[in-house]
Formats: C-alpha cells, sequence, structure tokens
C-alpha cells in the first residue's frame, strides 16, 4: 500500500499524502486557494464546480472532459490531470470561451461564470461540429440565476465561429493534451484513516480485492456510487473502496461477432459518442441524461448495478435486448438485462460478482427480402424540469412490422414508475399479430397503465406516472402511425436545435 | 448578439479570478461550525444536553440561544425571530446550536451528538390551515377605492375564484457565508455575502448587546441574491460573530446548499380568493380580492410583500371600484421573504387570470380585454387604486411596439391554424402587459449617503453603502459621475461594501441619488474656479451656471472644444481652500414625494408554447420582450437583466416547485430536486427590445420582466384551451409543472 499518489494540477504535480480519501477534489482545490471552482450544490446539479479532466473520447483519442470536482475524491484523480477555469488561458491570454464570456455577460453576478467557461471550452476544445442544441445543451449542467443564458450561447457561438478562423486551431488548450491517450494508472492507497483505496488494473485484480475485502464499496465514475442517494450511504465512509477505473477492458467498446460489446466502464459520453448516430435511440437518451459533466463520468456499469428506478439507459439497453456480463471469480455468466433487476435498487449480482460488459446485438434486418419491413424506435422521457433531470417516467419502444403492416416484434420498455425499468411482456404479447393500428395500440394502452406499480413522491404522483405510461406509448404511436413515414417533429424547435451552431447565428 | 469589449471586472469573473466571500484566503486558525437543526416543524424545546459534543476533541463551543448576550431576534419588521431557538421550535429546520471547531468535520460530527429533547405539537402547515385556525401576523391590510360595494352583478358579468400560488425559492448559486473576527476592543468584523450591510450590523450588533459603532461589515461581492441575503444573510453573519465573540477566535459558516434550503425564508406563497366584475365590453368594474400570504412562523418581510401585492393587484387594468384586502398568515415554516418582483409577480398573476377568464367567459380575444383594461388618460382611467397618476406610462408604445415585433397577430392566425391540424399537440400564444411600481425604499432603508472625492490628477472616488451585485448600480452611479463632473468610468473609484465608510443601507437608487448630490455639490463648488480659469485662458463664459463638465474638463457651452482639464480646476480649487471632497444626502422621502411609487416600469411579453397533451410537457418556443427602463444606462446589460429576471419568473411558473411532507419538511431541498431552469428551458427564440431611452432615472428592469414571465403561464392556458376539453375559467395550477398540465387536460384516474 502506497501513503501518498501525485496528480497534475493545472500542469503543477500534487502529490497528496495521507489525505483522507473521503476528501474531495473541489475541497481540495479550495483548499489550495484555487477557488474558481465554486462549492455551491455539492450534489453534480450545479456546475458551478466544474473543471477539465483529461480524458477519452468515443475514439479513444485524448480529450478534455467537463466534470463536477464535487463528486470526484482526490484518489479518483490519483495520476490524473486537471484544469481549472484560473489556468484555461494560456500565453496571459483567457481561455477564448472565457473572453467570449467576458464579451457577451457583463452583468449579473458572476458566481456560476469559472463553471460555465470550463463547461463551453470541453466543446471548445471537442473541435467537432455543433448544432445549436449542442450549443444549449453544452451548459445544462450549469446553473445560473441571472443571465437566462442568452451569454452562454452567444460565448460559445462566438468562440466557435472565432476557432473556425484564421489562426483558430492554435487557440485553445490542444498544447495541453497528451500525443496519446494515457490509461489510468493502479493505485493503491491507505490514508491517514485507514481508508483503503483500490485501483486494480485487471477484473480478476479487482475481484480478488472484492473477495479480500466484502465489505468494500465498488466505484466507477463515482456520480451516485460515491456520494449521492443509493441505499448504502456515502461511499466515503466506507472503510474500502475499490475502483475500477483502471481496469482496460472495461473502457473498450468493440464489434463482438453480430453484437456491440461496451465495457461496463464505458461513460455515457463515450457511449453516446460511439453508437449515438447507429443506434438513435441511445443518442436521443444520451442527451437527455443528466448533464454533460455527469455523462462524462456516470458509466454503464455503474448505473446498471446502482440500479435507480428512473435509470435513463434501461429502458433503452432493455429495449434493444442488451445482455449483461458477469463475472466473479467462480466464473464468467451471462444475463439478459432484465434478469439484472430483482428490487428497488437490488440487482442480482451475487456478492463478489461485477458487472464488465453489456452486450447490444444487432437488430434484425430491415427491407425487402428480410422479415422486417420496417422499424420504428423511440425513446421517451418526462421530467418536471425538461433538462438535467431525473424521469418521473421514461420509455424506449421497438416495434417492427412486416410488409402487411403486422407486428411482428415489440420492445415496450419503461423506467422511472415501478421500482425497476422493465418489459411489458403482456403488452408486447398482445401485440405481435396484430395490425399496426389504432385498435391494437389502445389496448396495449390499457394493459400498459396497469403494469408497472408506480408510487408518488415529490416529483410526481403514482397516477400521473401510471397515466404517462399509456400517454408515452400513444405518443409513440403518433408519431409512428404511417410506417415509412418521417415521425412529425415539434413544430420546428428540432429542426431549429439541429442547425448548426455556427452558420445559424450570422 | 453581444460584441462589446469585455471589461477587467467580466474577466475576472470568468477566469476565476473574482473573489467571493468563501474564496478570502483564511485567516489562521479560522474556526468552522455545524448548526443542529430541528427535525420538527413544531415542538417545545424541554432540554438541550450539549456535553458530548463539547467533549468532542477540536470543539470549541456549543452555541445555544444562552449564549446569546444581546437581543435573539432577527426580525427587520415586528416580533421575535430568533437567531437559535429558545424554548421552542417553529419550523423544521430551524437551527437549536451552533457548533464551533477547528474544522468542520469534527463540528458535524459533534452536531450529531447534541441532544434535544423535544415536545412535538401539531404544526400549522399552508394557508388554508392557517385561515381556518385564524393564525395571523399583524392585522389586515386593506385598500379601497370607489364604491365596492355595488352588486356586481350590475356590471353585467361576475367571475370570481379561490387561487393558489406557491411560492419560490431564491437559488443564488452562492449559499449563505460569512466569517467573523474579533477585535482587540471588543469589536467585531465581519465579511458577509450580504445585500444590506446596514441591515446586517444592527442585527449582529442587536445579538451580541454591543453598540452598532463596534460591529464592521463589509462585502467584497455577492454571488446572487434576489432578496434572499437581506435577512438571510443574518444568520451566518449572526453565527459567525456570536462564535467569534465566545471564543475569541475567527470563524467562519459557510451554508451547503441544503441548509440554505431548510433555514431560509423564500417567496411566500399566497392565496387569492377574488370576485370580480365586468360589463359586456371586457371592461372590470369592480374587484374585491383577499389575499392570503404564507409568513412563516415569524415576521420577516411579508408585510412589505403584502403591501406591494395589494399595490400591483391592479397590473396594468384601471379598475374602478376595488377592494383589497390581504393577511400575513403564522404557519410552521420559515420566515418568507421578498424576492425579484416583491410580490408583484404574484399580483399580476391574479389580475391576469381574472382577464383570461373574462376574455374566455365573452368568447373574445384575450389581448382586446386586455388592452380595453389599460390606464390611459380618457375618463380619469390615469389614476391607480391609491391615488397615483400613472402619468407618463409607457404602456401604449410597449404594448404597440410588441406586437409589432412578436408578428403576433399573424402568429395568432397561424397557430390557430396549426392547432386545427394538430390533435395531441396544441401550441399556445399569449401576449400580456406589466407595470410596476419602481423607488420605493422599504421602510427601514429610509436614507443614504456617500461621498465624491474629487483627486489631483482629475480621477474621482465614490465611496457610498452599494454592494456588487452584477454591477447594474454602479453603472447608474459611473453615469451620474459623468453626467455632473465629466469623469469618465476609467477614472472612477467606486469604493463600497464597508460599514467602515458610510452607514450603509441597502437601497440602489438611494445610493446613486447621494452620489448625484454629491456631484452637484462639487459642481458648485468648482463653478467659480472654473470660470476664472476659463476666463484666464481669454475665453468669455456665456452662463456661469452652465459650464459644461465633459471629457475631463469644464468648458464654456459655446466653446466645448476649449476645455480646461479638470484637473487644472481640482488643484486650483485645493489651492483656494476649497474641499473637492463632497457628502451627499438622498431619502425616500425626498424621492417619492408624497407618491407611493416614484414612477412605474412597465413592458409587454409574447409567449408561444407547445404543450404535449400526451405528457403535458411545455415548451417554450418563443418569447419576446419589450420593456421601458427608463434611462438606458448600458443597453446590453438591460436585456441580459430582463431575459434573467424572465427566466426566474419562467421557473417560478413551470419546474420550481417546492414541496413539503404532510410533517413540514421541506422535500426538495436541493439542486437535484429543486428545478431550476437551465439553459435548456430557456426559449428557443427569446428577443426583447428596449423603448428608446428617455431622460431620468433608470427604471430597475428585473421586476417587470419577472411579471412578463406570466405571458408563458397564459400561453400555457392558450394552449391546454385549444384541446377543447376545459371549461372557460378553468383552473390553471401555478407553478403549471408537467403533471399539473397534463390533469388540466385529462380528470385524474381517467
Amino acid at each position: 500500500m502506497q501513503g501518498d499518489f501525485e496528480f497534475l494540477i493545472n500542469g503543477t504535480p500534487h502529490r497528496a499524502g495521507g489525505v483522507s480519501s473521503a476528501t474531495s477534489l473541489l475541497g481540495y482545490l479550495r483548499d489550495n486557494l484555487l477557488v474558481a471552482a465554486k462549492d455551491a450544490c455539492g450534489a453534480g446539479g450545479c456546475g458551478a464546480c466544474s473543471v477539465l479532466l483529461v480524458d477519452v473520447d468515443g475514439r479513444g483519442e485524448p480529450a478534455m472532459r467537463a466534470v463536477n470536482a464535487c463528486m470526484l475524491t482526490l484518489p479518483m484523480v490519483a495520476g490524473r490531470s486537471i484544469w481549472t477555469a484560473e489556468a484555461l488561458g494560456t500565453g496571459g491570454q483567457l481561455h477564448p470561451v472565457q473572453e467570449a464570456l467576458a464579451s457577451c455577460s457583463r452583468f449579473g453576478c458572476g458566481y456560476c461564470l469559472p463553471g460555465v467557461s470550463v463547461a463551453l471550452a470541453e466543446a471548445y476544445e471537442g473541435r467537432r461540429e455543433l448544432s445549436l442544441g449542442d450549443v444549449v445543451g453544452q451548459s445544462v449542467g450549469n446553473l445560473c440565476r441571472c443571465t437566462g443564458y442568452q451569454p452562454f450561447r452567444d460565448a460559445l457561438v462566438s468562440a466557435l465561429r472565432d476557432r473556425a478562423g484564421e489562426g483558430g486551431e492554435q487557440r485553445g488548450l490542444a498544447g495541453h493534451l497528451p500525443p496519446a491517450a494515457e490509461g489510468v494508472s493502479p493505485l493503491a492507497y491507505r490514508d491517514r484513516d485507514g481508508v483503503s483505496f483500490y485501483r486494480p488494473e485487471t477484473v480478476v485484480e479487482a475481484l480478488r480485492l472484492c473477495q479480500a475485502h466484502p465489505e468494500a464499496r465498488l466505484l466507477a465514475g463515482g456520480t451516485s456510487r460515491c456520494w449521492g442517494d443509493d441505499p448504502g450511504g456515502a461511499g466515503a465512509e466506507a472503510a474500502t473502496m475499490i475502483s475500477l477505473e483502471a481496469i482496460v477492458e472495461l473502457a473498450e467498446i468493440r464489434r463482438y461477432g453480430d453484437a456491440w460489446r461496451v465495457g461496463a466502464g464505458v461513460t455515457l459520453a463515450r457511449f453516446a459518442d460511439r453508437l449515438g448516430d447507429e443506434l438513435p435511440m441511445v443518442g436521443e437518451m444520451a442527451r437527455r441524461f443528466g448533464s454533460p459533466q455527469i455523462r462524462n463520468r456516470a458509466t454503464l456499469g455503474g448505473n446498471l448495478s446502482s440500479a435507480p428506478h428512473h435509470s435513463d439507459l434501461v429502458p433503452v439497453l432493455l429495449a434493444l435486448d442488451a445482455g449483461v456480463c458477469v463475472e466473479g471469480l467462480d466464473g464468467v455468466r451471462s444475463l439478459r438485462l432484465d434478469e439484472l433487476f430483482t428490487g428497488f435498487r437490488q440487482t442480482a449480482l451475487a456478492e463478489g460478482e461485477i458487472i464488465t460488459a453489456i452486450t447490444i446485438p444487432d437488430l434484425p434486418q430491415v427491407g425487402e427480402g428480410a422479415d422486417v419491413a420496417h422499424r420504428m424506435c423511440g425513446f421517451f422521457k418526462v421530467s418536471k424540469r425538461g433538462s438535467n433531470d431525473r424521469a418521473i417516467a421514461n420509455a424506449a419502444f421497438v416495434v417492427e412490422l412486416d410488409g402487411a403492416g403486422v407486428v411482428v416484434r415489440a420492445r415496450l420498455c419503461c423506467g422511472g414508475v415501478a421500482a425497476y425499468g422493465a418489459r411489458a411482456y403482456e403488452a408486447e404479447e398482445k401485440l405481435v399479430g396484430e395490425p399496426w393500428g389504432r385498435g391494437a395500440v389502445q389496448r396495449v394502452a390499457v394493459e400498459l397503465k396497469g403494469l408497472f406499480p408506480a408510487s408518488s413522491d415529490q416529483r410526481a404522483t403514482a397516477g400521473y406516472r401510471n397515466a404517462l405510461v399509456a400517454g408515452l406509448w400513444q405518443k409513440f404511436f403518433t408519431q409512428n402511425r404511417d410506417p415509412g413515414q418521417p415521425a412529425y417533429a415539434d413544430v420546428g424547435l428540432r429542426d431549429l436545435l439541429a442547425r448548426p451552431a455556427v452558420a445559424a447565428d450570422p | 448578439m453581444a460584441a462589446s469589449p469585455p471589461d477587467r471586472r467580466a474577466r475576472n469573473l470568468a477566469s476565476g479570478r473574482a473573489r467571493f466571500v468563501d474564496d478570502a484566503i483564511p485567516a489562521r486558525g479560522m474556526l468552522e461550525v455545524a448548526l443542529v437543526y430541528s427535525p420538527y416543524a413544531r415542538a417545545g424545546v424541554l432540554s438541550v444536553d450539549t456535553a458530548a459534543a463539547a467533549a468532542v476533541p477540536g470543539v470549541r463551543a456549543v452555541l445555544t440561544a444562552a449564549d446569546i448576550g444581546g437581543d435573539n431576534n432577527l426580525s427587520p419588521e415586528a416580533g421575535e425571530m430568533p437567531l437559535l431557538a429558545a424554548g421552542s421550535v417553529e419550523f423544521h429546520g430551524q437551527p437549536v446550536a451552533a457548533v464551533v471547531a477547528d474544522e468542520l468535520a469534527a463540528a458535524r460530527r459533534a452536531a450529531d451528538l447534541v441532544s434535544v429533547e423535544y415536545q412535538p405539537r401539531p404544526p400549522v402547515l399552508g394557508v388554508e390551515e392557517a385561515i381556518a385556525l385564524q393564525s395571523f401576523h399583524g392585522p389586515e391590510l386593506e385598500l379601497e377605492r370607489g364604491e365596492p360595494d355595488l352588486d356586481p352583478v350590475s356590471f353585467g358579468g361576475v367571475i370570481g375564484k379561490g387561487l393558489a400560488i406557491a411560492g419560490q425559492e431564491h437559488f443564488a448559486l452562492e449559499p449563505g457565508v460569512a466569517w467573523a473576527e474579533p477585535g482587540e476592543e471588543g469589536e467585531v468584523n465581519i465579511t458577509a455575502s450580504a445585500e444590506d450591510l446596514g441591515f446586517v450590523r444592527r442585527g449582529v450588533a442587536g445579538l451580541l448587546g454591543v453598540p452598532m459603532s463596534r460591529v464592521k461589515v463589509s462585502c467584497p461581492r455577492v454571488g446572487g441574491s434576489f432578496g434572499g441575503k437581506l435577512t438571510g444573510a443574518l444568520i451566518p453573519a449572526g453565527v459567525a460573530a456570536l462564535a467569534a465573540q465566545v471564543t475569541g477566535f475567527p470563524t467562519r459558516v459557510r451554508f451547503d446548499r441544503e441548509d440554505e434550503f431548510r433555514l431560509t425564508g423564500k417567496q411566500n406563497a399566497a392565496y387569492a380568493e377574488y370576485k370580480a366584475a365586468y360589463d359586456e365590453s371586457g371592461r372590470i368594474g369592480l374587484l374585491d380580492c383577499v389575499v392570503y400570504l404564507d409568513g412563516g412562523w415569524a415576521v420577516d418581510r411579508a408585510p412589505s410583500v403584502l403591501r406591494n401585492i395589494l399595490h400591483h393587484l391592479d397590473s396594468a387594468y384601471f379598475i374602478p371600484n376595488v377592494r383589497l384586502t390581504g393577511r400575513v398568515c403564522k404557519t410552521n415554516l420559515p420566515p418568507n421573504t421578498s424576492t425579484v418582483s416583491g410580490g408583484a409577480a404574484v399580483a399580476a398573476l391574479v389580475a391576469e387570470e381574472i382577464v383570461a377568464e373574462i376574455g374566455a367567459r365573452l368568447d373574445v380575444v384575450v389581448e382586446a380585454v386586455r388592452q380595453r383594461n389599460f390606464y390611459g388618460p380618457e375618463d380619469g382611467r390615469g389614476v391607480t387604486h391609491y391615488g397615483q397618476e400613472t402619468g407618463d406610462l409607457r404602456l401604449g408604445e410597449a404594448w404597440g411596439r410588441l406586437l409589432e415585433r412578436s408578428a403576433y397577430r399573424e402568429r395568432r392566425v397561424e397557430v390557430d391554424a396549426w392547432n386545427g391540424t394538430s390533435r395531441f399537440a396544441k401550441r399556445g400564444l399569449a401576449v400580456v402587459p406589466a407595470k410596476v411600481g419602481s423607488g420605493a425604499p422599504e421602510a427601514e432603508a429610509r436614507q443614504a449617503s456617500a461621498t465624491v472625492s474629487l483627486l489631483p490628477d482629475g480621477s474621482a472616488q465614490v465611496v457610498c453603502g452599494e454592494v456588487e451585485i452584477g454591477g447594474a448600480m454602479r453603472r447608474t452611479i459611473a453615469a451620474f459621475v459623468e453626467d455632473q463632473l465629466g469623469i469618465g468610468d476609467g477614472e472612477l473609484r467606486i469604493t463600497a461594501g464597508e460599514t467602515d465608510q458610510i452607514a450603509a443601507s441597502h437601497h440602489g437608487e438611494l445610493h446613486a441619488e447621494a452620489v448625484l448630490d454629491a456631484c452637484r455639490q462639487l459642481r458648485e463648488r468648482l463653478r467659480l474656479v472654473a470660470y476664472r480659469l476659463l476666463q484666464g485662458r481669454g475665453i468669455e463664459v456665456t452662463d456661469l451656471m452652465e459650464l459644461r463638465f465633459a471629457g475631463g474638463g469644464v468648458a464654456d457651452i459655446e466653446s466645448p472644444a476649449e476645455p480646461v482639464p479638470l484637473a487644472e480646476v481640482v488643484r486650483a480649487a485645493s489651492a483656494e481652500d476649497i474641499n473637492v471632497s463632497a457628502t451627499g444626502y438622498s431619502s425616500a422621502a425626498e424621492i417619492l414625494g408624497g407618491r407611493t411609487f416614484r414612477d412605474f416600469a412597465c413592458g409587454a411579453a409574447a409567449a408561444e408554447v407547445l404543450v404535449d397533451g400526451f405528457t403535458g410537457e411545455v415548451s417554450v418556443l418563443r418569447a419576446d420582450v419589450v420593456q421601458d427602463v427608463g434611462r438606458q444606462l448600458d443597453p446590453e446589460a438591460e436585456l441580459g437583466l430582463i431575459r434573467g429576471a424572465f427566466l426566474q419568473g419562467l421557473g417560478w411558473q413551470t419546474c420550481e416547485d417546492l414541496v413539503w411532507s404532510a410533517d413540514g419538511e421541506l422535500l426538495t431541498a436541493g439542486a437535484d430536486s429543486y428545478l431550476v431552469p437551465t439553459a435548456a428551458e430557456a426559449p428557443a427564440q427569446f428577443e426583447v427590445e428596449l423603448l428608446p431611452s428617455y431622460g431620468g432615472y433608470p427604471k430597475e428592469p428585473g421586476p417587470a420582466a419577472f411579471c412578463l414571465a406570466l405571458s408563458v403561464r397564459e400561453a400555457v392556458r392558450d394552449a391546454v384551451a385549444a384541446f377543447g376539453k376545459v371549461k372557460p375559467g378553468f383552473a390553471l395550477p401555478a407553478p403549471a409543472t408537467p403533471e399539473a398540465v397534463y390533469f388540466a387536460l385529462h380528470a385524474r384516474g381517467d
């Protein structure tokens, strides 16, 4: 065991010796007089503490990722490189997005601005073409009470335009990235209170550690396991923590025969980067899943094994017939995803078992000569606040028709309502063999209302949740009444947001 | 698209170099505090045992009400509002004790060990319960005009209903924070994130039982307040000061987000019950309205908010006969307080509800009913129900401009046509006016002073009580100095936010007015000096009273190109023993001149929404705002402030939803459960325009913009009605969350 570890903040090496494993990166930064990151909610909900973490993008290339410093403990950043708002500029200049923000928001209290500049810098450094919707989406993890957000949008668009212009490639933080992706290094750290933090390199090592420390808490991105509201309490209080972040195998996305195999340690952001175009439901789901800061840390395996009933990931994976690879010291087993959940925040994982991968089989061929003539897919989510909020109810639907318009295969999956996200098998069965039309859809809607026992909380009543299950199904039907026709769009809002950001605002 | 050159302040903020209170480098040995909160909304406190907590290593003191040397009362208006509970607790989360320790972790551990014996009592929760139990603070307020006892039926139509309107958490991004250092002679120096330093000073002096002159309060800048850091600021400042006094060490108190939610008052929830009579043209003839405000258990600013509500129940509409009454309810919640609109938006919500129902009942377009009821010069329709002339209200101008720039009429046709083709989603469109009184300082902030000192190089410094929040008032002050003395922003230093330099009061307009007064005095003193210098240069002075102070010089109005540098005038004045530093004074009485408000800000907004009939979700597609902000000092900033306040109003009416348990515990006490709008909730298209600038005062744009977000609520109403399932005058809950909208369209259990 080591008694200290190193990491980089703004390019400067820091050595933490003995420091409590519960110390948050945010607390450490502020104690070290790097106070641009603010402590304003402590729950990853406001973005005021955003910093950039050197990580990888969907293709595995080095990339700057915006993360909430309040949701990282110090051992989680051991060996890693962090950039804070104070140091985003180079050569005595502010970062281009900071300069643009300063031009666009000369009013307002300014407390949120350093965090906002970090979120916008991630988009600037990502060097992708962004739509207006992407621009708006980039700051949904950063709350502001003064500006009405227009300055953030204007600032990013202005900085992106500047980047596209002459010499734009030289500006920004590209020089701070390593030439090739560097893996996360292994760690075995014991803090001054005797709390151990392990970051093993292989699955087998991780499983051995689990066996040796049955009380240990596993964590990946740390967005719910480490803090948050899972019933086990704060991970910071556990005597042993095992982070799966250094296991290369868990971070891989690969083709495996007729399926995708997505490592359990893949973040929602990388998952969407890689597969969002191929599987539009995944892209749509990821846009609605938390904020960029959360998606940059939250992993597929973490989400599934902590089993929040409102998970947006679960219905989509269920609708895609995803499987789960589970490993224990006794061996490997595969589960259908719907076999994983057994109760509210409960899974079928045995003690000492971890999820290592999620498999997503290719969908059947569509078109002439195939059994399936048309496929309709949709992801829906209703939350009290439209963005960056937990689902009151969510749903993923896949319906396939034959050439005669008869349903040959259906996946109707809902989350947020009952104790865990689930497939509506009875409803699916009712649908198969029926012609795709109002009659069958209505019968299924009635069936759906009763299938998911809902409960009430401060977000919504059970009655609303039950009604939504049917409502979302009817909405899906309305959008796909005529198979083969483009789904109806929401009054141009979607079109507006899909426009390229830089051209949208000349 | 904003494109002005960034200033230093904005650069420092964007890059995180600007320091807020909690960013200060801690003094050596700064102690930390954890509070012990009441787990009951109402209970007797039989005993508080602090022994186990005090024994925790690192704990310096465990403070209870008994440690308060002065008066354990924070209330700004009337009655008792203890800092630490004495004898009983009156809301869930009320602080009972404060543990002071070397480190926060130790303080928190120890706080868990403070043992309090409670005797729970049934709490009073919600306005309706308070009314039933006749649980009120203070007397009824009443405002009458005309003949409110006329038979309403004689006017033509009568409507009436009861309307529950939710409160709102301020949710400034910076949680409450203060630190206090004990001085060597019994004084205490406080650094606090506070809007009104004078108020904090008075409150802390009262708590500690020391003269106000022994308490110094300063504030580098505030990370948002919106009314939440008035009395709200006194809680961390009071605890920090008390801890510093008892332990003799500097102490910091920093709320986390949940503390902030639990401890501080919100904008009051309200319940309005009204009867309104209208004629066949849609004109309102009579309004009889009772407003009950949830004051919480002690009196914070609820009486001021209630007065303001009664003064704004007319919104932009002339109502000849009114009887408005109001009560502040005493309930077991934290003492509620004001937010951006100071209650004006609650009043405007009621007024718009009335007008919308009249439109629906008469089956005429509601914007016609709105316009027909506007204040105007004809038939004596220019005087408010409290007797103030609406004079130069530019409502008609704003309204006309808004209809034009939003292409309202064309879009109305288009939206109706679209709705005819769409069965499950409907668009809604609405345009609403706003009229908000400005320049009415609160009772305890009646006067202010400011000092302007001219320096020998022609630059100047201003010392006043204005605290740096968003920079708006600083721009007013800088503009006044430039107007009067010709000294540009770059030559000016505004030092503010220290009670040692000025007896601070928080009302920005008073500070600006005091600066103006000081500038006028200086101009007066320099006039003769400048005259002589100009004469010495062979320039004939046309009019001694009309010298031109501009661009860092003083010139004759006929020869503006030949100024004497101001630096020279200042040095000459000093040589003649003329004081080049002046203290200006202003008072509320002077500004108001016997009126209720100095003048009125107004505007109009059009909002378009899309309501999903399957789910009740609302998307705000577009908003257009036109506002009169009086004199424009920095149009780009005014536009931004309008967007910000509009979005707060939008949040209040859509996703911000305070939910309490049946026991009075706030269930939405965090950023993940109390949902303020994000960038994605802002209108997808959001256009703001200002009416042309004119002389006189700038009018604070926030309150009217906040009220104008009611256009979103009215657009939701329009869309819900378009589904054809609701009766005219249906109740739209406030806020209209997706669930509320869904159940406005579908019967429960449907």
